[in-house]
């Protein structure tokens, strides 16, 4: 595989992935970019043992687990969570206030809902839980990519899904 | 299975994660058991709405900054090693030079090495 096939099959992934581990748009970039530069320089000691994405998810949980490690970057972790006045760590930006047609309101509300409950999860829950949805990941491979067993991804995906469906129900019906 | 521990395995039935035997079992509950049905349906609006609602795409300019690491070129030898190199080279010549040319110098400067060999080779051999 080239670096350029890497990229273009994998980058959005990885993003999606950094995204939920991280909890905000700025981190997910450094993560996943990071990240896939660190794979592109492995490919060619990529034996091709197992799934290319499952390698290159594997990368981004490590550099996610590395720097949950670092000092400097746990300072300016906890000076952020100093200055938020939510504590919400909203992924996205909120929806743009103008007026809009109802369809799009809809979608947008239904959208924060989301965004809103995945934000009340846990990092690895909602890694896992996207990992599952948009990208079709086994359980096998979940539990390769976090080092943890199929056990676990089982039962956490169950719990995550009815937390998810409880958070949802009220959110939706505030609207 | 008890009712219970088919709607905790309802997740894994819905992502056809679960072993053949388990799954015919569920399969059949789910002709008689209204409620586990209307669970089943919920995980498939939950999927369908994380697919609709939570797909991201990576940012152009940092797919474009990791393409630009990927081509660059490295370097056959690091920098340091060619520095190191040509430093080694450099001290050479000047002893062939200082051979050449100043016969003298040479000698003192190799009679001060001698010297500073032989103290540190008596001084361990001392301890």
């Amino acid at each position: 595989m080239s670096p350029e096939e890497l990229i273009k099959r994998y980058s959005d992934m990885a993003y999606a992935l950094a995204l939920r581990l991280t909890g905000n748009a700025a981190e997910a970039e450094d993560l996943a970019e990071d990240a896939l530069i660190r794979a592109v320089k492995g490919l060619p000691g990529f034996r091709g043992n197992s799934d290319a994405g499952v390698w290159v998810y594997r990368i981004v949980v490590n550099c996610w687990k590395n720097q949950l490690r670092s000092p400097r970057l746990a300072f300016w972790r906890r000076l952020r969570g100093f200055y938020s006045t939510d504590g919400e760590e909203l992924a996205v930006d909120p929806p743009d206030p103008a007026p809009e047609p109802e369809p799009q309101l809809e979608a947008l509300a239904r959208t924060e809902a989301f965004e809103k409950a995945m934000a009340s999860l846990e990092p690895q829950d909602r890694a896992i839980l996207i990992l599952r949805e948009l990208d079709g990941r086994s359980y096998a491979e979940i539990a390769e990519i976090f080092s943890i067993p199929d056990g676990t991804v089982r039962s956490r995906l169950s719990r995550v899904r009815e937390k998810m469906r409880v958070l949802l129900r009220g959110l939706l019906e505030e609207k | 299975m008890t009712h219970d521990e088919i709607k905790e395995s309802l997740s894994a039935y819905f992502d056809g994660q679960l072993g053949p035997e388990k799954a015919v079992e569920i399969t059949a509950h789910l002709q008689s058991c209204k409620d586990c049905r209307a669970a089943l349906d919920e995980l498939g609006a939950l999927s369908a709405g994380v697919r609709d609602n939570l797909k991201v795409k990576a940012p152009d300019a940092m797919k474009a900054r990791v393409l630009e690491r990927a081509q660059e070129k490295r370097p056959l030898f690091p920098t340091v090693v060619v520095v190191a190199f040509a430093a080694i080279i450099l001290v050479l010549m000047a002893g062939v030079a200082a051979k050449k040319y100043m016969p003298a110098l040479f000698s003192n400067i190799q009679g001060m090495i001698n010297g500073a060999a032989s103290t540190l080779g008596s001084s361990s051999g001392n301890k």
